[in-house]
């Protein structure tokens, strides 16, 4: 299980998150849903230990994070919209991270091939598209081994059929016994992805829940979305 | 190969009355006279040029996410630094190489090399160069763009020799200016290996290395990054005032020219007080420069804990008439006994140093006759346009084979 617990971080006056609490069960897909500048990237980092907080803990199976290496044990982070490792080629730096993850070239090689980037080998990451980028990023995300692993607007960049063709992954990823928290904001990929859902609003926890536990607590119909959902907690 | 070339020049013309009279031989030595001021333009490459390779290993990584992806890894941050460092050592060892292939071609058109001296030389660039990589590190670090850190590591770089220019005449300055990045490559350049000067540039290289991983991860607060810095600062400041008892040092030059005879060395030695000169000259003055090169210098090798007090340098020369009548005088005291004299020349201080100190003077000097390596090295216009064009063309070929990888 893993539990956040009153956490906050301030950017000067700015309060980008304030207080929260919730749980997020093990092996389950977590959505961490809410408009731009909700604070979702900021709750993921903080999560992961990237950026100091203000205030609150967090646990992993009841044992608090505090430490770095401790973080480095539990979550793997991956940003959004960035380019690592720039200069290289894709080939390069998966076959870095297979070696730092202890990952056979059987499943690196699987990952590559799910994700469409076989085309892309050779080529350097400053080069890659927006949508093979991300890609990539998710096949680094794949090949790290914590057990929570966290993704950054995973679907940004991704077209519908590629969309699809990831889905199936993040279910083998849990079923494997990860826990994965994904930061969305379009609601219906996070409908299609998730099972639990984390919703932010201006730094604030609007709910969290499954989408029946959600409908319960917003007093909204068995047939209402994630959209009417969030309009009506907030 | 400017330098090379330039220096070549200018020594084959002071080898010219040389090579006919061998007497003036003697003052030519190749170390000072070619391999120094060759490497001098490695040095304004290593300060000038250096800092932004170094802060654009770092920066770039932070600038595109690789720094936080490879901090979640099982990689233990010290690994990854070492690492960072490591790759910068092999950068720093490919802008050496034109250094050493300088002296390559030196033995090749018949220069005298001395081994120890100029691996000394190479041993201070080598530390120069460590020096350099963590302060640019250490800036690309708790700097948010490339751009900041180049100015924070040239800051420091080029800050050294605004603190060397300052120093001369004013004696706190100087004393500061002991500890700028210049002065520690100084001794190497000089043939000498201070044993304070290489563990305060490991102290140092090491403190701005552990600053470097307090820094670089985003996840620790202000306060834990202050205190840890806190705590590194004052080990560092502990080890470095350690590092200033060594004060021995070891001359590795093939002429000894910081180094009293051994016989005299010896002698010396055995004056167990400890001794204090007080000198009346002006630091610009040529007698202070020939009485400090001469002899203070060389005593305090033997003597470290000598003390020299320069009366003119202490005071303020803004209101000096001239006519003070102590001017030039030297005055040396060991315990009570006190003795003056207004030579600087080490044939009359010396005896002069054995009487004060109740010491025998040695039966014999074995005086060292440096030979002297004149060379005198025509390069056609043909050598000039290959060195020239031989570096540049290797540095465009080196970047076009990786940059296609």
């Amino acid at each position: 299980m893993l539990s956040v617990k009153n956490l906050s971080k301030h950017f000067g006056q700015l309060r980008a998150l304030q207080d929260l609490s919730f749980e997020i069960s093990e092996r389950s897909i977590a959505g961490i849903i809410g408009p731009n500048g909700a604070g979702k990237t900021t709750l993921l980092l903080s999560m992961a230990g990237l950026l100091p907080t203000n205030g609150g803990t967090i646990y992993w199976n009841n044992e608090q994070t505090s430490t770095n290496a401790q973080f480095r044990r539990v979550f793997f982070y991956v940003e959004d919209a960035v380019r690592p490792h720039a200069l290289l080629s894709v080939e390069a730096v998966l076959s870095f991270y297979r070696c730092v993850f202890r990952r056979t070239q059987n499943y690196r090689d699987g990952l590559i091939d799910r994700l469409g980037l076989q085309s892309f080998l050779s080529a350097r990451i400053s080069e890659l598209s927006k949508g093979a980028a991300k890609r990539f990023l998710i096949a680094i995300g794949l090949m790290s081994k914590q057990p929570v692993l966290m993704l950054d607007e995973p679907f940004d960049g991704l077209d519908l059929k590629q969309t699809m063709e990831f889905l199936p992954m993040l279910g083998e990823t849990s079923a494997e016994g990860r826990t994965l928290v994904l930061s969305i904001h379009q609601l219906r990929d996070a409908e299609r992805a998730c099972d639990r859902f984390v919703l932010l609003n201006d730094g604030r926890l609007a709910g969290s829940g499954t989408l029946a536990e959600l409908q319960t607590i917003a007093g909204c119909s068995q047939s209402s979305g994630l959209e009417q959902i969030f309009l009506a907690l907030t | 190969m400017y330098s090379l070339i330039q220096a070549i020049s200018l020594y084959g013309e002071a080898s010219g009355p040389a090579v006919v009279t061998p007497q003036m031989a003697s003052g030519l030595n190749p170390f000072d006279g070619v391999i120094v001021p060759t490497y001098g333009s490695i040095y304004l490459a290593l300060t000038l040029l250096f800092p932004f390779v170094a802060i654009r290993s770092l920066s770039s990584d932070k600038d595109s996410g690789a720094l936080t992806l490879m901090l979640q890894t099982p990689l233990r941050p010290i690994a990854l630094l070492a690492s960072k460092v490591t790759l910068l050592l092999l950068a720093l060892f490919l802008a050496e190489l034109p250094g050493l292939f300088a002296l390559l071609l030196w033995r090749l058109f018949g220069g005298h090399l001395y081994a120890p001296e100029t691996l000394c030389l190479l041993l201070g660039h080598f530390l120069y160069g460590l020096l350099i990589i963590a302060i640019s590190l250490f800036a690309a670090t708790i700097s948010e763009s490339a751009s900041t850190a180049a100015l924070l590591a040239l800051a420091c770089t080029l800050g050294s020799w605004v603190l060397d220019f300052a120093a001369g005449g004013n004696s706190w300055l100087t004393r500061i200016s002991g500890l700028s990045l210049t002065a520690a490559l100084k001794p190497f350049e000089q043939g000498l290996i201070a044993w304070n000067v290489v563990p305060g540039i490991v102290v140092a290289v090491i403190s701005l290395l552990a600053l470097t991983l307090i820094w670089w991860h985003p996840g620790r607060s202000l306060s834990f990054k202050l205190s840890r810095s806190a705590t590194v600062f004052v080990a560092g400041i502990v080890c470095f005032s350690l590092s200033h008892f060594l004060a021995r040092s070891v001359d590795l030059t093939e002429d000894q020219r910081h180094s009293f005879p051994p016989e005299v060395s010896a002698r010396l030695g055995l004056i167990r007080e400890p001794l204090r000169v007080t000198v009346h000259l002006a630091p610009e003055d040529p007698r202070q420069m020939d009485f400090d090169r001469a002899v203070l210098k060389k005593l305090l090798r033997v003597l470290p804990r000598t003390e020299i007090v320069n009366q003119e340098a202490s005071q303020s020369t803004l209101f000096k008439t001239g006519e003070d009548a102590n001017y030039g005088l030297v005055v040396y005291e060991i315990g009570a006994r006190r003795a003056e004299s207004r030579s600087t020349s080490p044939e009359e201080v010396l005896p002069l140093l054995f009487t004060l100190a109740a010491v025998d003077p040695p039966a014999s000097e074995n005086v060292m006759n440096y030979p002297g390596y004149p060379l005198v090295v025509k390069l056609g216009s043909h050598w000039g346009a290959f060195l020239y064009a031989l570096w540049p063309a290797c540095s465009f070929a080196g970047w076009f084979f990786f940059s296609r990888r």
